[in-house]
């Protein structure tokens, strides 16, 4: 009787593990297969797409998006292949570098132009019926094509994003010279509120910084950008670049920023300026919106950051949806965007991110941050400028890794700036990009 | 006269035929690409280059030149060598103690073991919590008035690749501790005892008989150790990314970002290096020890 019942202990408790250590297994890796294969196209045979997209982009009209398609178009599955922030644009490359893609990516669009040719990766949607009505048809041409269904009809304002209700609190009113903004900094740390968030555990949100710094600082200046991506001009050759940097390292140093920056993630950024504890960071609209949705009390607003003189707004990328043309079931993913091209449902994922919408049909309401900046700020002719990723030949994921080696002790401004041109130049050559053959 | 001649000359081909089919899958599947790719560790194969180019050594020139690959290659050695000695060692030690007749010695074997056969990155994503500055371990280390001993574990640069092993110790040590386990038993008890009777201290013990025949289970203990501490990738990819800025960057991450950014043959020069290196140190080992190994 006792020999049974070990016998069977032992059976059962081998099948637990075996079923754990599955589970764990599969559930570490999304699954990255393209699809069932189905080449007729007439026929209702079982067709996937699957749709690669970014977490915090995985909104909840995305899934009910989905799910209409599938009833309308039976035999048709959706499946959202959802990744985490920061791997993200790694894995993308990995996926397109080993030719194993889905049908359809959600992403950035000028920045992924830089790291991929967009004419031998994505289908061109300038053939589509949607194409003619949208407000931005001829922004998003680049590469000799149009490849993506934007989502916006225009940029993300990045500017500094502050709780208002912190800011009245203490009788703070908006810098405008940066003399003011340390001022400001130094109020509310002498009220036991953290000026700055800053969360470093993320990349991406320190390379807000830069990106919206360095356009302001090429602001005015003719052929900026051009001398930069063709090597004319080096970054280290910038003075304003290297104060820009030192910006950050004195935020830093006056205690201005909150004591785990480089450890703090995205959500408990958010959550520190929500509920009142840090008071601003700079980032774009879109901040405001995940705070509100998860923060229903906590409210917003922007200006631009007074780092230097006359200071602007960046302007983010147009992003959306890309298919890719080497992936399995390249029509029915077409179909699908044909889909979310009409004006109701573009309204649902508009209404999502609180995006200005890229047809004119769209009906969402555009949220009070919106309303203000356009009134405040675009209608009085501040009109913003385009952000690093769109102004540079090259992504700058790099140096946003370097920036926050500066932070964590690892180098200097002048050494970020140096290694940065030395990998501009590395990029750039291995591409032959003009001016680099 | 001819038919027996005939016999013994198919005799001859019998054995290299049935190992072949197994070998020419595997020579064409593997050792062909291997090879392969070393060869274009010698060009600038890229992702937006339409042919390649031989460059001769010039992407290993690189790789020496540039302060981020050698600091990666440091990286590597300290983590190589740290959680070598931390898994063997405790490994060791947990196998000595629960070798003896100690109550309850099983389910102890399969607590110490039970990390092993965790996920990576699930154990990862837990001691990114764990080792927040205001994770569990400060808090714990508040609590019983060590404060002064708490740090950023996974930021502050000068401590993060100490940290990093320790992690991989605790996932690990209980899979070289099983190995050892193993070894231990079959060590006749009756030297043991023979040894004590005459005199010998647990120390003389352990150096003069259990030491010496154990030395195979050392041996494929401290090569599998060495050569997954020179490999390693998804520990450091889940707890840190390579951060903050550059100061967890090991070999294999940054194979995995030369790959990302399409420098195709860069990345697989980088990953020749680690080859060698890997190949070198795993010989002399394995030979040192081979010709120690002990029989009683």
């Amino acid at each position: 009787m006792k020999k049974a019942m070990k016998k069977f202990l032992a059976l059962t408790l081998s099948v637990m593990l075996l079923a754990l250590s599955a589970s764990c297994g599969a559930s570490e890796t999304p699954s990255d297969q393209g699809g069932d294969t189905a080449s007729e196209p007439s026929a209702a045979k079982d067709v996937s797409i699957s749709i690669m997209i970014n977490q915090t982009w995985n909104k909840p009209s995305m899934e009910a998006l989905a799910e209409e398609y599938e009833a309308l178009n039976p035999g048709v599955t959706i499946d959202y292949q959802v990744i985490p922030d920061n791997e993200f644009s790694q894995l993308l490359k990995s996926k397109i570098a080993s030719k194993e893609v889905p049908e359809i990516v959600m992403d950035n669009y000028q920045s992924l132009a830089k790291a991929v040719s967009m004419a031998d990766t994505f289908v061109n949607m300038q053939d589509r019926e949607w194409y003619s009505k949208l407000i931005n048809k001829d922004q998003i041409v680049l590469d000799g094509g149009a490849y993506l269904l934007p989502i916006n009809g225009s940029g993300d304002p990045f500017g500094m994003i502050y709780n208002t209700e912190v800011y009245e609190k203490y009788n703070i009113e908006i810098p405008t010279t940066y003399d003011e903004f340390l001022q400001v900094c130094e109020t509310l740390k002498a009220n036991g509120v953290a000026p700055v968030v800053l969360t470093g555990k993320e990349d991406w949100t320190i390379g807000m910084w830069t990106v919206t710094m360095f356009p302001n600082v090429m602001y005015g200046v003719e052929n900026g950008w051009d001398d930069l991506n063709t090597g004319k001009v080096k970054f280290s050759e910038v003075q304003g670049f290297k104060d820009a940097l030192d910006v950050l390292n004195e935020l830093v140093e006056k205690g201005y920023v909150n004591d785990d920056f480089l450890a703090c993630t995205y959500d408990m950024g958010q959550q520190m300026i929500s509920e009142g504890q840090a008071a601003m960071t700079l980032q774009g609209s879109w901040f405001i919106n995940e705070c509100t949705t998860k923060y229903p009390d906590a409210k917003f607003s922007m200006y631009p950051f007074p780092f230097k003189e006359d200071p602007k707004f960046a302007s983010g990328q147009y992003s959306g949806f890309h298919v890719f043309k080497d992936s399995e079931n390249v029509e029915e993913a077409l179909k699908f965007i044909d889909f979310v091209a009409q004006p109701e449902n573009m309204t649902k994922i508009c209404a999502d991110w609180n995006y200005i919408p890229p047809f004119t049909e769209c009906t969402n309401e555009l949220p009070y941050w919106i309303e203000e900046y356009m009134t405040n700020y675009m209608e009085k002719g501040e009109m913003p400028i385009e952000e690093m990723a769109i102004t540079s030949a090259v992504e700058c994921g790099y140096l946003t890794t370097l920036t926050i080696d500066m932070l964590a002790g690892g180098q200097t401004s002048e050494d970020v700036l140096k290694n940065w041109d030395a990998k501009f130049a590395e990029l750039a050559t291995s591409r032959k990009l003009p001016g680099w053959e | 006269m001819k038919q027996n001649l005939k016999k013994g000359y198919m005799d001859r081909f019998y054995h290299p035929l049935f190992i072949a089919p197994a070998f020419i899958i595997f020579f064409v599947f593997f050792i062909l690409p291997v090879v392969f790719g070393f060869g274009f560790s010698f060009t600038d194969w890229n992702q937006y280059l339409t042919e390649i180019n031989f460059i001769g050594l010039k992407n290993f020139q690189e790789i020496f030149e540039d302060r981020v690959s050698m600091l990666a290659l440091k990286n590597t050695l300290i983590f190589a060598s740290v959680t070598t000695v931390g898994k063997n060692v405790l490994g060791l030690g947990l196998a000595l103690i629960l070798n003896t007749k100690l109550r309850g010695r099983t389910v102890w074997r399969a607590i110490y073991f039970c990390p092993a056969i965790l996920s990576t990155i699930v154990v990862g994503l837990v001691f990114s919590a764990v080792l927040h500055p205001t994770g569990l371990l400060n808090d714990a280390l508040t609590f019983v008035g060590l404060e002064s001993i708490t740090r950023s574990w996974l930021t502050d640069k000068d401590i993060v690749m100490f940290t990093i092993s320790a992690v991989e110790i605790w996932m690990y040590a209980g899979f070289h501790m099983a190995i050892y386990l193993a070894g231990l038993q079959s060590i006749p008890y009756d030297l043991l005892e023979a040894a004590r009777i005459d005199g010998a201290s647990p120390w003389q013990q352990f150096r003069y008989i259990i030491f010496p025949l154990i030395i195979p289970s050392f041996n494929i203990n401290l090569i599998m150790s060495l050569i997954g501490g020179f490999k390693v990738f998804d520990m450091v990819y889940v707890l840190t990314n390579g951060g903050p800025g550059f100061a967890s960057q090991v070999v294999s991450t940054m194979v995995y970002e030369a790959f990302g950014e399409g420098r195709w043959g860069y990345g697989t020069a980088l990953n020749l290096i680690l080859f060698v290196i890997i190949s070198f140190i795993s010989l002399v080992v394995l030979n040192f020890f081979r010709k120690r190994e002990v029989e009683y």
